[in-house]
């Protein structure tokens, strides 16, 4: 057997080294405070994708989840410091040493302002777009329009609700590309969530843009569910960065100062 | 206090040639070893699709192949998953059946329903649907061990009169148990009068509290076989070293290298929210936040350390009421096998005398369970 006694770590994991520089925008410590968002409404759709898709964008910092899956979460907010708005976030499900995590591949939101509150809390690579959340008698179905064409469309039917723990669904904090101190790096996201109401249901996928997972992703194929929740989601101010090149246990994660008490 | 071996057949990348058959023989040689020490038990899981994490998917065969190379130890199938997208419960009840005939009636039979979308997402199952075919599936095994033949009209599975051939060598049946994890899941193996197999590796002090609640709801159980099987195991870790701060360093690589693998798998609670996944699934403790500051260290009563320390864990759990523990012994083959059958050893030797001088192995099992008349 040619391993390594006493390892610890998997060889299984991503690759990714060849995003452009403008996917990695130099890392802005704007994120001071911590600002709640209330009732906000959540489409939650999570898709298995190939493993070797996951591998090629995931940077060699994260392991994907098994199986590779990625998930979208669309957010309906009625009232922030930029007003109402919707957003959405798409990225890959990994880990971080043992951590669930997710790579952000791609976020929308409805306005410029919008876009700069979400840049503003946490470096979200924001584009604007036609981010749509709707109910309907039948589910909740969520699309992104871009340029006047549609690039993802789904919709979660046949809700049922969840409760007890389950309830509490378990989203991953997500990692946004940054660059700091002249490194790629990962800057996480951390979201405390209050929940009101979860429902799982059964996913429609009426058009999906794989380019929204990644340059040379391939279309997925297999839904896992959908899930429409609503909750207040307190957004904290910066934490921690991960080196994308290097394993948290190996000493890739960077704990940053207190920003709120700086 | 008995103790005894599992085994998730965990393989380390790269899948190079033989290297699945490294883990699987390390692992025989193990089991055949543990029996001339005193072990009376060896148990196999059953996972699909966890990639190093346990490449274990026919646990009967691997049992089978114990049970040539041993003559009193115990096997546990097991867990069993009991989902109609995996397996009907009629194989189920062959493959108990056949472990329990080539062993001459060593067989012991785990129940459960998996936690991971990983495996339930891999053959199509319902995740919103496991407890409840689980239900059916224990209640309607030990009938078509005991029955020639055997019919049934269910929610989960439906199948017109068969005799479930062979029967099992061990009358009426094989001691039947239930994998526990989730907070309460105990209370389902009472109420069945299954055995409590605890996954929760750690913790004497929280698992002591659902000990003494399922040894009080057991007794007025309505068993789902012919008897009660009031007996509690517990899985844990085993590397017994002379010397501690050795034991400590392997015995932590050891375990946190399972550990990162547990925590690759996508549970059913992270992917698909449900009313009955509430609470961390299978190896819970295995996937802790290590940014939650209690979840850092190893949980305490891990069986790693030098005999000594070993003897004092193993007195906790047995003031706790547990009659079994089951040991990991390796992960991933992080400790080399010529060490991990040290520790074996020096477990056999050093440990084992403070609580028998040799167990008696087989357990008789259906002198000690509860008949139900």
């Amino acid at each position: 057997m040619s391993h390594e006694p006493y390892q610890i770590l998997t060889h299984l994991r991503g690759g990714a080294t060849s995003a452009s520089d403008a996917g990695w925008p130099d890392y802005q410590s704007a994120n001071r405070s911590t600002v709640t968002l209330r009732n906000v409404e959540i489409h939650y759709v999570l898709m298995e994708m190939p493993m070797q898709d996951a591998l090629a964008i995931l940077p060699p910092a994260l392991h994907p989840s098994v199986p590779a899956h990625f998930t979208m979460m669309f957010h309906r907010v009625p009232e922030s410091p930029v007003g109402a708005f919707q957003f959405a976030v798409v990225g890959v499900g990994c880990r971080a040493g043992i951590r669930p995590r997710m790579l952000t591949t791609a976020a929308f939101a409805t306005s410029q302002a919008s876009a700069d509150f979400l840049s503003d809390h946490g470096q979200f690579p924001v584009r604007v777009a036609d981010v749509m959340i709707r109910n309907s008698y039948y589910g909740i179905d969520s699309s992104v329009s871009t340029d006047g064409r549609k690039i993802v469309d789904v919709t979660t039917f046949a809700l049922e609700p969840v409760l007890g723990g389950g309830a509490a669904v378990k989203f991953c904090a997500p990692l946004n590309p940054v660059t700091y101190v002249g490194n790629r790096s990962l800057l996480q996201v951390d979201i405390g969530f209050e929940y009101h109401e979860t429902a799982r249901g059964r996913l429609e996928v009426r058009s999906l843009d794989p380019a929204v997972i990644g340059p040379a992703a391939s279309m997925p194929e297999f839904g896992i569910c959908g899930v429409r929740s609503v909750v207040d989601m307190e957004f904290h101010s910066d934490r921690s960065i991960y080196d994308a090149n290097v394993q948290s246990e190996e000493g890739g994660l960077t704990i940053l100062p207190d920003l709120e008490a700086a | 206090m008995q103790f005894g071996l599992i085994f998730e057949l965990s393989v380390p990348r790269p899948f190079s040639p033989g290297v699945e058959q490294s883990v699987f023989h390390n692992s025989i040689e193990q089991v055949r070893l543990a029996e001339k020490l005193g072990f009376s038990h060896a148990w196999c899981v059953e996972h699909h699709f966890l990639e190093e994490y346990s490449h274990s998917s026919c646990p009967e065969m691997f049992l089978a192949a114990c049970a040539m190379v041993t003559t009193t130890m115990r096997l546990g199938f097991g867990i069993a998953t009991c989902i109609p997208e995996m397996t009907h419960p009629a194989r189920l009840a062959e493959r108990g059946a056949f472990l329990d005939v080539l062993s001459n009636g060593r067989a012991e039979f785990g129940t459960g329903r998996s936690s991971t979308w990983t495996e339930l997402g891999g053959f199509g199952a319902a995740p919103e649907t496991t407890k409840r075919t689980w239900d059916e599936y224990v209640r309607a095994i030990p009938q078509m061990w005991m029955q020639d033949r055997f019919s049934y009209k269910g929610q989960g599975f439906s199948m017109p009169e068969r005799a479930v051939l062979p029967k099992p060598v061990q009358k009426p049946h094989p001691p039947m148990w239930l994998a526990v994890t989730a907070p309460g899941t105990e209370l389902d193996a009472a109420e069945r009068g299954l055995g409590c197999l605890t996954l929760s590796y750690g913790n004497v002090s929280k698992n002591a509290k659902r000990f003494e609640t399922y040894r009080k709801l057991i007794r007025t159980c309505e068993p789902v076989g012919a008897f009660a099987n009031e007996q509690i195991a517990a899985a844990n870790w085993l590397y017994c070293h002379e010397d501690s701060r050795t034991a400590a360093k392997k015995g932590e690589a050891m375990v946190q290298s399972f550990s990162s693998m547990a925590a690759q798998t996508l549970e059913i609670s992270q992917a698909f929210p449900s009313s009955n996944y509430g609470a961390l699934g299978l190896l819970g403790r295995l996937r802790a936040d290590p940014d939650k500051a209690g979840d850092k260290a190893l949980p305490d009563g891990l069986c790693i350390g030098n005999p000594a320390e070993i003897v004092n864990t193993v007195k906790e759990w047995e003031s706790a009421g547990l009659d079994l523990l089951l040991f990991m012994v390796n992960a991933r083959e992080v400790v080399p096998q010529s060490e991990v059958l040290a520790s074996l050893e020096l477990f056999s030797r050093e440990v084992m005398p403070h609580f028998s001088a040799r167990p008696s192995i087989v357990a008789p099992y259906r002198e000690r369970a509860v008949h139900v008349a």
